[in-house]
């Protein structure tokens, strides 16, 4: 996996490229900010770019702003924006993309799994951290989640953050197949018929989004 | 002309009248008694120097002009040149007895110098063309009057010698001179006329310059037919024409220069009240001699009548003080009087002092009165709003001092200025509480602003604080934590396993230590506020203990106004949690007419009460902070409704 690491403090940057070259992945390029990253991006053409939210100039969401630029553009580069804390506002309208991944950062003390959220990002799906899925989930008051049962709720949590139907069942410790039948009660209540499993998750995830606005 | 040399010139007329005076002082002494000529020489001295300082003001000034160039003529034919002839005569020096006659002649020409003064007063214009005739009328007088009156034997009468050198019987004199005589006198009674109709149409400063020359005028009509009366009868009565001729042009002068100098309505009113005072007093101080004499002797009747007069004297003065001013100043008694009848109002709490503008308008009867209120370096209206007072040509401010911090402004016309400084001076108590209010409510004013700028300052330095913890200590820990994971790495399994389980350990701890800088950062200011009073408010209910229903939050609001509403929902919700075991707490907000209302309700036990414990003390604080307020329903076993409301444009 080719990945660019665009971190504006030198030390978290260091220690986001060795983390990623000790797991045997090449981190083609790094930043301390988003100035010339589109540029290098055109160059090396990574799989996966990760993305610190706040950085020079102004520290609010200049992440966000690059990942949208190059989501743009770029649909099938993989986006992992790392922040401190949840912020839900600058991330909203692409949490539901392929290829879209946001956590905290201090997810990548659990190595391996912070190793497979950035391979699976890299490979078009997604990765959100629990804690912003719950912000997302706390931020709405009404909208069509309000129909789902809390079970239906932590199913889709789940699938939001980017775990398949056998990863949910397994931390959910449910079988397999009552995962798929509350998955399908949640489409169906949430009115998504799409036949696309793909598609259909994606469009789950799309009602996080909605139900937030 | 140009004003220097106006100056010069109106300075040389003054200088040659000064001399002739002179002159004709010198001359007269060792040969008539020197007390007259000295008055008279001092009468026309005054004239010419109130003509100079007329002209040294207004260099084109008609009036000031008249007067110099009448004091010069009457120095000149009058005093030197009587005065030289009755020093000829003794003297024996040629052309005296015609010096003599030219002197006793020349009243004829001084005379007129009056006409013109009472057709041409104030501003040196007629009335109207029409009134050009009347010194034209007296010019055909005095061509009559001359002659008829300086060839006339009968002058000798009043020559030293006995006899007039150019007495003449080719033509009827007399006649000729009761002709002149006559248009003279209908000239000078249509100047009279001229000054009374002038009057009538006056107003503001040119009523005032009137006044000045009708009380000169009044004075003069009383002094010189009293003084011819007396003449012969009272020597010393000669005096009085000489003090009260300088009246005239004295009064010319201040009224054209400086009108308000004196108050005039007050000069005129004391003026009459002295004088009906002094009538009423000698009228009663004969009485009682008489009445008193027919029984006693001369000295007790005389004490007594000094004693009834020392104790009739102040309330007899009161009562005709009284008399004349409503007379003579009705407009000043009614104004003070409105404005003492406000002050009464004041006191018995009736009319509030904010109104004492409208009351001073109403004295004055100006509507574009206006008052202002000096405060540090700004000016304010009765209303503590800021004032801007402009001056205008027709208007002035004048300042009234109030109190050590606030000078009071008022704006009012030009005329006014006396009239206005009585009418504040008897409402002074109003104006005096007027301007403490206005202070009072500029310090409130400025306590608010400080209040607001000390919370401001905390919440920014409260979301500084937050951003340090995030972008310091945490990334710090974030990048301590990697470097762990990279030695476990490198160590590639070659360690003990303990040491692997203290690294891991150790990351472990660093994650919990994370995570409490960001619940901590999150409790300074959450960054969600960042992202709207919405965000934050769910975030807050998602975080909370109890179930807490965030309703309607509005769109935004400036920063500051959301960060207030965060934190009196926050503690709103804290005190609920803490103090009144509440189940449930709903969260409510509205945007009511500019003011965003924050609703914190719960159904805990109630009885919350601000004077105990500093945190509902807090909340009224932070809501006065943003100029609103806090309302607190806490009936014990009701539960408690907390209402902010904080101003939003």
């Amino acid at each position: 996996m080719r990945v660019i690491v665009v971190e504006d403090q030198a030390l978290l940057r260091d220690g986001l490229v060795r983390l990623f070259t000790d797991k045997n992945h090449d981190v083609v390029g790094s930043l301390g900010d988003t100035s010339d990253l589109y540029g290098l991006v055109t160059v090396t053409q990574p799989d996966l770019v990760v993305l610190d939210l706040r950085m020079p100039p102004t520290f609010t969401d200049e992440g966000a702003t690059a990942a949208r630029t190059l989501k743009a553009d770029l649909p099938q580069l993989g986006i992992l924006l790392l922040s401190q804390h949840v912020d839900r506002s600058s991330v909203v309208d692409l949490v539901a993309k392929p290829g879209f991944g946001y956590l905290l950062k201090d997810r990548v003390f659990e190595v391996d799994e912070f190793i497979n959220a950035a391979e699976r990002v890299a490979g078009g799906g997604s990765a959100l951290d629990p804690k912003v899925v719950s912000a997302l989930i706390a931020a709405q008051d009404e909208g069509p989640l309000v129909r789902l049962s809390a079970r239906e709720l932590d199913v889709l949590r789940l699938m939001a953050e980017g775990l398949t139907n056998n990863g949910i069942a397994s931390r959910l410790f449910l079988s397999t197949r009552t995962v798929e039948a509350h998955v399908g009660n949640a489409m169906t209540k949430l009115e998504i018929t799409d036949s696309d499993e793909h598609h259909r998750r994606v469009l789950a995830v799309l009602s996080y989004l909605r139900a937030t606005r | 002309m140009p004003l220097a040399v106006a100056r010069s010139l109106v300075a040389a007329v003054v200088l040659v009248t000064v001399a002739l005076e002179v002159a004709a002082v010198v001359l007269n002494a060792g040969v008539a008694a020197i007390g007259q000529p000295l008055l008279y020489a001092v009468s026309a001295v005054v004239q010419a120097v109130a003509g100079a300082i007329i002209v040294w003001n207004y260099p084109r000034h008609r009036i000031g002009w008249l007067l110099a160039a009448f004091a010069l003529i009457n120095a000149l034919f009058s005093d030197a040149g009587l005065a030289y002839g009755l020093r000829g005569y003794v003297e024996g020096w040629p052309g005296a007895t015609h010096a003599e006659v030219v002197g006793l002649t020349s009243w004829v020409v001084n005379g007129l110098g009056l006409n013109l003064l009472f057709l041409l007063f104030p501003d040196g214009r007629y009335l109207s063309r029409g009134w050009r005739w009347v010194p034209v009328v007296w010019f055909f007088g005095a061509v009559l009057a001359i002659p008829g009156w300086a060839l006339n034997p009968r002058l000798g009468q009043s020559l030293i010698s006995g006899v007039n050198p150019l007495a003449t019987d080719t033509f009827p004199v007399e006649p000729t001179f009761v002709l002149g005589a006559a248009l003279i006198c209908v000239s000078l009674a249509a100047s009279v006329v001229a000054v009374l109709v002038r009057f009538r149409r006056s107003q503001g400063v040119e009523r005032l310059r009137l006044k000045w020359v009708m009380l000169a005028g009044a004075l003069l009509v009383l002094v010189l037919p009293t003084s011819a009366a007396l003449w012969t009868a009272w020597p010393p009565i000669r005096y009085a024409p000489a003090l009260a001729l300088p009246l005239l042009p004295l009064a010319v002068c201040v009224a054209i220069v400086r009108q308000h100098l004196y108050d005039i309505d007050l000069v005129i009113s004391r003026t009459v009240a002295y004088g009906v005072l002094t009538g009423v007093l000698i009228v009663t101080y004969a009485t009682v001699v008489l009445a008193v004499g027919a029984f006693v002797s001369s000295p007790v009747a005389a004490a007594a009548g000094a004693l009834v007069v020392a104790v009739a004297f102040w309330p007899i003065r009161s009562r005709i003080q009284d008399a004349v001013d409503r007379r003579f100043r009705r407009a000043r008694h009614e104004s003070r009087q409105v404005m003492a009848e406000f002050v009464e109002r004041l006191r018995r709490g009736d009319a509030g002092a904010e109104t004492v503008e409208d009351a001073l308008r109403t004295a004055v009867r100006d509507q574009e009165l206006s008052l202002g209120f000096r405060s540090g370096e700004a000016t304010y209206d009765v209303h503590g709003r800021p004032h801007q007072m402009d001056q205008v040509p027709g208007r002035r401010i004048t300042s009234i001092a109030t109190g050590q911090q606030v000078m009071t402004l008022v704006n009012h016309r030009d005329a006014d200025a006396q009239l206005v400084g009585e009418v504040a001076e008897a409402g002074r108590l109003a104006l005096e509480i007027a301007s403490l209010q206005v202070e009072l409510r500029r310090r409130l004013e400025e306590l608010d602003t400080s209040r607001s700028r000390i919370v401001a300052v905390a919440d920014e330095e409260r979301r500084r604080l937050a951003r340090d913890l995030h972008d310091g200590a945490q990334q710090r820990l974030v990048s301590i934590g990697l470097d762990l994971r990279h030695a476990q790495h490198a160590l590639n399994g070659s360690a003990p396993p303990e040491v692997d389980r203290t690294l891991d350990g150790a990351v472990a701890e660093l994650g919990n230590a994370i995570d409490d800088l960001r619940e901590l950062a999150a409790g300074l200011r959450p960054a969600s506020l960042d992202q709207g009073l919405g965000s934050a408010l769910r975030e807050l209910a998602a975080r909370s203990p109890i179930p807490v229903e965030v309703r309607d939050v509005p769109d935004r609001f400036p920063r500051e106004l959301e960060a207030a509403a965060y934190f009196i929902a926050c503690e709103g919700l804290t005190n609920a949690v803490k103090h009144a075991s509440a189940d449930r707490v709903v969260l409510r907000f509205a945007r009511e007419q500019h003011q965003l209302v924050v609703a914190i309700s719960d159904d805990g036990s109630g009885g919350a009460d601000a004077r105990r414990g500093s945190g509902l003390l807090g909340l009224i604080d932070r809501a006065r902070a943003h100029g609103g307020g806090l309302t607190i329903d806490s009936a014990p076993g009701t539960g408690t409704q907390l209402i902010a409301r904080l101003p939003c444009a």
